[in-house]
C-alpha cells in the first residue's frame, strides 16, 4: 500500500518537475508536431497518391503521436540520469521507503506525460483533419495502446540512463534508435515503398505495429493484430528491461 | 529511539580492483559527534555510503542505532538521516515544495508534512525563499535545505558527508551553527570534513582516514598530543638570522609564512626562546606557546599536507 502512496508521489513529482520547466513542455510538444506538418506538407501529396487514395493524415497522426512518446523517453532517460548523478536518488534509496517506488515513480509518472503530450498532439491533428469514428471505446484503446508503446520505451530509457557515463550518452543512445524507427516505420511510407530487404524490419518495428494498431483505432481497420503484436513487444520488454532496470538500481 | 550509535569494524570495502576502505573500525556513541577526516578520496564517503545502506559492505560489520547494516537495512534506513556531499534536492521545485514531498515519503499526512516545512524553513532561515524554485538559492543555502530534507522526520543518527565543502565562509559558519544545534539536541553525528578546523570545531572524536585506512583516532586534543607537546612561535627579523639562532640550540625548528616554530616546547622552552634571542639581540614582534594544529597533526602522522580550502586561509 505504502509503496502505491510513494509511487504517486515520486510520479508527481516528476510530473510537476516537468509542468514547471517550459523549455522542456515545448520541446515534448512541439518538436512532434512540427514534424508532423512538415511531413504533411512535403510528402503529403506523394504518399497520399500511393496509398491507393487513403488520406496521409490518417496514417502520419497516429505515427506522430507514437513518435512523441518515444521521443519523451529521451526526456525520461535525461531526467533520471541527472537524479541519479545530483543525489537525491541516494537521498531516496536512503530513506525508509521502498526502493522499488523510485522507479515506479519515474516510469508511472512519465507515462502520464506521455498520455498528455499524445492528448495533445491528437488535438493538433485532428485540426489537420485528423479524425476518431470508432467511438469511445476506441479511443480508450487507442490511448492505451499508446501508453503501451510508451511502456518499453521508458523502461529502456531509464535502463540506459542507468548505464550510462554521461547525459550526453543517454540522450545519444535514445535518439538514434527513436529516430531510426520513425523513419523505418511505415507512418511516413507505405512498407511497400521500401526495399524488399528492409521490409520486414519495417513490418517488425514496434512504430509500425502500434501505428497499424492506432490507425485501426481511429479510422478503422484491423486492429486485434497489431494491438497483438504490440503487447508481444511489450511484454519482451518488461520480460527484458525490467529486471535489467531493477537489478542495476540495487 | 533505539540504543546503539554507530558501531564499524574492520570495514572494507573494494570497487573493481580499487580498495576503497580497508579495515576501519571506530565507534560513534550515542549522542555524540564523531569527525571522520581525511583528503579527498581517502574512503570518507564509501564509509558513509556503506552504513546508510548505498552501497553494500565487502567485508567487516556495522551497525547503526542497533541495526546491522548487512542485515537488517530497512531498520538502518528507518533511523538515520543522510546529508549527502551534493545538494540532493530537486532544483526545480521550490524549497516548500521539497521538504513536503520528503515528508510525505516519510509517511507524515498533508497537514503534518506542511507544518513540518514551515517549521524547518523558518529555523534553517528559508523562510522568504521557500516558495522560489530551488535553482535560485545560494550554494549555502542549498546545503541548509538539503540538510532540512534529511531532518523533515526526526532519527537518531545523522551522517553529514561533506556539509561545507564548496561554501563560503558566511555558509560554513551558517552550517556549522545548526550542526552544533543538532549535537545540542543529542543528535548521533558523522560527520565528515576535509577541513581540520571543521572536525577540530564540531565533533568530540576525529578518526582520522587516508587512503581508506584509519590512521589515527582520539579527541581533537589528544590527536595534537600525538605531535608532541605544544609548539613556540617566534615572528622576529630578521628571520634568518632568527631560524639560524634557533636551531642551534633547539632540534626541531621549522619557518613557514613568517613564523619560525620550534616544535616538541613547553613553558621552559618559551622562556629559553626568550633568552636565546635576547642574547642574539634581536626584538621579537611575537612569541607565543600554543597547541599543535591539526594539519600539522596530519602532517606527523602521513607525511603529507592535508587537502586545503582553495582561495582563501582557512586556518585560524
Amino acid at each position: 500500500m505504502s509503496t502505491i502512496t510513494e509511487t504517486g508521489l515520486l510520479a508527481g513529482r516528476n510530473l510537476r518537475r516537468f509542468a514547471k520547466s517550459p523549455q522542456l513542455v515545448a520541446d515534448a510538444v512541439m518538436f512532434p508536431l512540427i514534424l508532423l506538418f512538415l511531413m504533411l506538407l512535403v510528402f503529403g501529396e506523394l504518399v497520399g497518391a500511393a496509398t491507393h487514395g487513403g488520406r496521409y493524415i490518417d496514417r502520419l497522426a497516429p505515427v506522430i503521436v507514437l513518435f512523441s512518446a518515444a521521443y519523451g523517453a529521451v526526456g525520461t532517460g535525461v531526467g533520471f540520469f541527472t537524479d541519479l548523478r545530483s543525489g537525491i536518488v541516494d537521498r531516496f534509496r536512503s530513506m525508509n521507503i521502498s526502493r522499488l517506488s523510485v522507479l515506479a515513480g519515474r516510469i508511472v509518472g512519465d507515462l502520464v506525460r506521455a498520455v498528455l503530450v499524445a492528448a495533445v498532439t491528437t488535438a493538433v491533428a485532428h485540426l489537420a483533419g485528423f479524425r476518431f469514428t470508432g467511438g469511445p471505446l476506441a479511443v480508450l484503446g487507442f490511448f492505451a495502446v499508446v501508453a503501451l508503446f510508451a511502456w518499453i520505451f521508458l523502461w529502456l530509457a531509464v535502463v540506459v540512463a542507468m548505464a550510462a557515463s554521461s547525459e550526453q550518452a543517454v540522450s545519444g543512445a535514445l535518439n538514434t534508435p527513436v529516430t531510426l524507427l520513425l523513419f523505418l516505420s511505415s507512418g511516413f511510407v507505405p512498407v511497400e515503398q521500401f526495399p524488399g530487404w528492409l521490409q520486414p524490419v519495417v513490418r517488425a518495428n514496434p512504430l509500425s505495429l502500434a501505428g497499424d494498431a492506432l490507425v485501426g483505432l481511429s479510422g478503422g481497420g484491423p486492429v486485434l493484430l497489431p494491438v497483438l503484436f504490440t503487447g508481444a513487444w511489450a511484454v519482451a520488454a518488461t520480460v527484458i528491461l525490467v529486471p535489467l532496470a531493477v537489478r542495476l538500481y540495487k | 529511539m533505539y540504543g546503539g550509535g554507530v558501531e564499524v569494524e574492520h570495514l572494507r570495502k573494494v570497487f573493481g580492483r580499487k580498495t576503497a576502505v580497508e579495515d576501519v573500525s571506530f565507534t560513534v556513541e550515542p549522542g555524540a559527534v564523531v569527525g571522520l577526516l581525511g583528503p579527498n578520496g581517502a574512503g570518507k564517503t564509501t564509509v558513509v555510503n556503506c552504513l546508510s545502506t548505498l552501497v553494500p559492505l565487502d567485508g567487516g560489520r556495522a551497525s547503526v542505532a542497533g541495526h546491522d547494516v548487512a542485515g537488517d537495512p530497512a531498520g538502518v534506513r528507518a533511523s538515520i538521516a543522510l546529508t549527502g556531499q551534493f545538494a540532493a534536492v530537486d532544483g526545480v521545485l521550490t524549497g516548500r515544495q521539497n521538504l513536503v514531498l520528503f515528508g510525505r515519503l516519510l509517511k507524515l499526512d498533508r497537514r503534518a508534512a506542511a507544518a513540518r516545512a514551515e517549521e524547518l524553513l523558518t529555523a534553517f532561515g528559508l523562510g522568504e525563499a521557500a516558495d522560489k524554485p530551488v535553482a535560485s538559492y545560494s550554494g549555502g543555502m542549498r546545503r541548509r535545505l538539503d540538510l532540512a530534507a534529511s531532518l523533515v522526520v526526526k532519527r537518531p543518527v545523522i551522517f553529514l558527508d561533506e556539509p561545507t565543502t564548496g561554501l563560503d565562509p558566511a555558509g560554513r559558519q551558517e552550517m556549522w551553527e545548526i550542526v552544533s544545534g543538532l549535537r545540542e539536541e543529542g543528535a548521533t553525528l558523522l560527520l565528515t570534513t576535509q577541513y581540520l578546523e571543521e572536525a577540530d570545531r564540531l565533533a568530540d572524536r576525529i578518526v582520522l582516514i587516508d587512503h581508506g585506512r584509519v590512521i589515527a583516532e582520539g579527541t581533537p586534543g589528544e590527536l595534537k598530543k600525538r605531535v608532541g607537546g605544544q609548539v613556540c612561535e617566534v615572528r622576529a627579523e630578521p628571520r634568518e638570522q632568527v631560524l639560524r639562532t634557533l636551531r642551534e640550540r633547539f632540534g626541531d625548528v621549522v619557518e613557514s609564512g613568517g613564523t619560525v616554530t620550534v616544535r616538541g616546547a613547553d613553558s621552559e622552552t618559551l622562556a629559553e626562546v626568550v633568552a636565546v634571542l635576547r642574547e642574539a639581540c634581536v626584538e621579537a614582534d611575537d612569541i607565543q606557546l600554543r597547541r599543535p594544529t591539526l594539519d600539522e597533526v596530519f602532517f606527523v602522522l602521513t607525511g603529507r599536507a592535508p587537502a586545503r580550502r582553495t582561495g582563501e586561509e582557512a586556518r585560524s
